[in-house]
């Protein structure tokens, strides 16, 4: 049995929720702990918002406030659709980890000393990050395999940030093409042990927030497939060099224009 | 979809991502190098420093690929902005070879890293090693980037320092034809724009016209590959 905590950047997750809903429907996996870092952070609120801007307000209205009620109007396949497809019961995190009786903790950041503390009792053998932030040594040390993480786009060429973009910009659809990237962390930005990749295949006339939706759905089933796999002794990670990728940074809405023209340009190909 | 439901979906489109409009980039271009030229009509350039007639230079080159008029006269230095010794004395400063240590910037980095970048003789690896510290330190450290020096400077040395390594963003950019950097110098100019349009900040508009110049010019390169 492998034992498995979840690290998750907010209680309201949409994306925390299905991998934990997923995780406990596996037979050969353990959930032991849920850590959840907690929103009401002015430090993380004041950091974010220098980095995300306007992005921030509507990260908050969506993700917190709306949750699956952001995607109703939206046609293709989506969290919420699938969160449907797989019976994810309404709530938050605690909910389904109280229902589960699962330890529930939460933090002010996933690397502070609540969160080790946390680890350290529940002793996972792994731990799936769903977001929240940066893990640091004191965390990444503890579990037995790592702390795995799915990353929006195809490792290792394209790390860091806005990569879905990033591969539109740099006229990369065709050649890379756009997928979530299930690896280990490490200390570098994307820079970890690769164990899977989901790729899609993007439809003419497609917009980056589509590609997005799409993208998440795969984030979700790449995650549990890795964690199966991985219980079952049969998925192997493969190192990536450093000089085989670059890593990105948040994107400028002007280069976001420029990418997006180019998004349609390689679609029609 | 209910009302709450509805007024939340457009309030969260709403909040469309806001930055620099290349409108007012532009505006501020063609009034800043109007005055200057001006200014170099009545004067001369010899009431310019050297590095001011460095920056005034890389201007005339570039200002009519913006549709901008210059004086229809050739510029030459007086003086070059930087010397070997100069340069020599820089470079056997550095840490291990970097111009940036624990977020700790070596003053004239940005000038000297602009001076390599255009030499025939440079040192691909040297660049390239120094050109990614200073994106990862931009990129992470955002308005609190570039602030602290190895020695003391004043706010319009600092202020200098900082233009300058967006003009480098942007070549570096243009040379490599990558969008990392030239997405770096947009933010970076953006904030060094705010800074600038503060009320009372005795800066000079100079180091900024020189960044935004070198940005847009390379903004139009780079779409157009």
């Amino acid at each position: 049995m492998l034992k498995v905590m979840l690290f998750a950047p907010i209680h309201t997750s949409l994306y925390s929720r299905l991998v934990l809903h997923g995780l406990l429907q596996e037979s050969q996996v353990q959930v032991v702990g849920v850590a959840v870092r907690t929103p009401w952070n002015m430090k993380r609120i004041r950091s974010e918002w220098k980095r995300d801007g306007n992005r921030l307000a509507q990260k908050f209205i969506r993700k917190y406030l709306l949750r699956e009620k952001a995607f109703t109007q939206v046609r293709i396949e989506n969290l919420a659709s699938y969160a449907a497809s797989v019976y994810l019961p309404e709530g938050t995190l605690r909910d389904l980890a109280e229902k589960a009786s699962v330890p529930y903790c939460v933090c002010r950041d996933l690397s502070d000393q609540t969160c080790e503390a946390f680890v350290k009792q529940n002793t996972p053998d792994l731990i799936a990050f769903t977001g929240g932030g940066l893990i640091r040594k004191n965390i990444l040390q503890l579990p037995t395999y790592g702390v795995l993480n799915c990353h929006t786009g195809i490792l290792p060429p394209y790390r860091g940030m806005d990569v879905v973009e990033w591969t539109a910009l740099e006229n990369a659809v065709q050649k890379v093409g756009f997928g979530a990237t299930l690896h280990y962390m490490d200390k570098g930005v994307d820079t970890g042990p690769i164990l899977l990749v989901h790729s899609i295949q993007p439809h003419a006339g497609e917009s980056f927030s589509e590609i997005r939706m799409r993208l998440e759905v795969e984030m979700v089933r790449g995650m549990l497939e890795g964690i199966r796999g991985i219980a079952a002794g049969v998925l192997e990670a493969h190192a990536q060099a450093a000089q085989d990728g670059r890593q990105y940074f948040v994107m400028h809405p002007r280069v976001k224009a420029v990418a997006e023209q180019r998004l349609q340009v390689q679609l029609k190909k | 979809m209910g009302v709450a439901q509805k007024i939340l979906l457009s309030l969260s489109d709403s909040f469309s991502e806001s930055y620099l409009q290349p409108e007012r980039i532009d505006r501020f271009i063609h009034k800043e190098s109007h005055i200057l030229f001006q200014k170099l009509v009545q004067n001369g350039i010899e009431s310019f420093s050297s590095k001011e007639q460095e920056i005034l230079l890389r201007l005339n080159r570039q200002l009519p690929l913006l549709n901008v008029d210059v004086i229809p006269v050739e510029l030459k230095l007086e003086k070059k902005e930087i010397t070997v010794e100069e340069f020599e004395a820089w470079q056997a400063a550095l840490e291990k070879g970097r111009v940036i240590n624990k977020g700790v910037l070596l003053p004239r980095s940005a000038s000297m890293l602009l001076m390599v970048l255009t030499s025939t003789e440079r040192d691909s690896d040297f660049i390239e090693e120094n050109m990614d510290l200073l994106l990862r330190h931009v990129e992470v450290k955002r308005e609190q980037a570039l602030q602290k020096y190895t020695e003391p400077l004043s706010k319009k040395a600092i202020w200098e320092e900082r233009c300058t390594v967006g003009v480098l963003f942007s070549a570096f950019a243009r040379q490599k034809k990558d969008w990392r950097f030239l997405n770096a110098a947009l933010k970076l100019n953006e904030w060094l724009w705010k800074e600038y349009h503060r009320p009372f900040n005795g800066l000079p508009s100079l180091p900024l016209l020189a960044a935004l110049v070198e940005q847009e010019v390379v903004f139009k390169e780079l779409q157009s590959c």
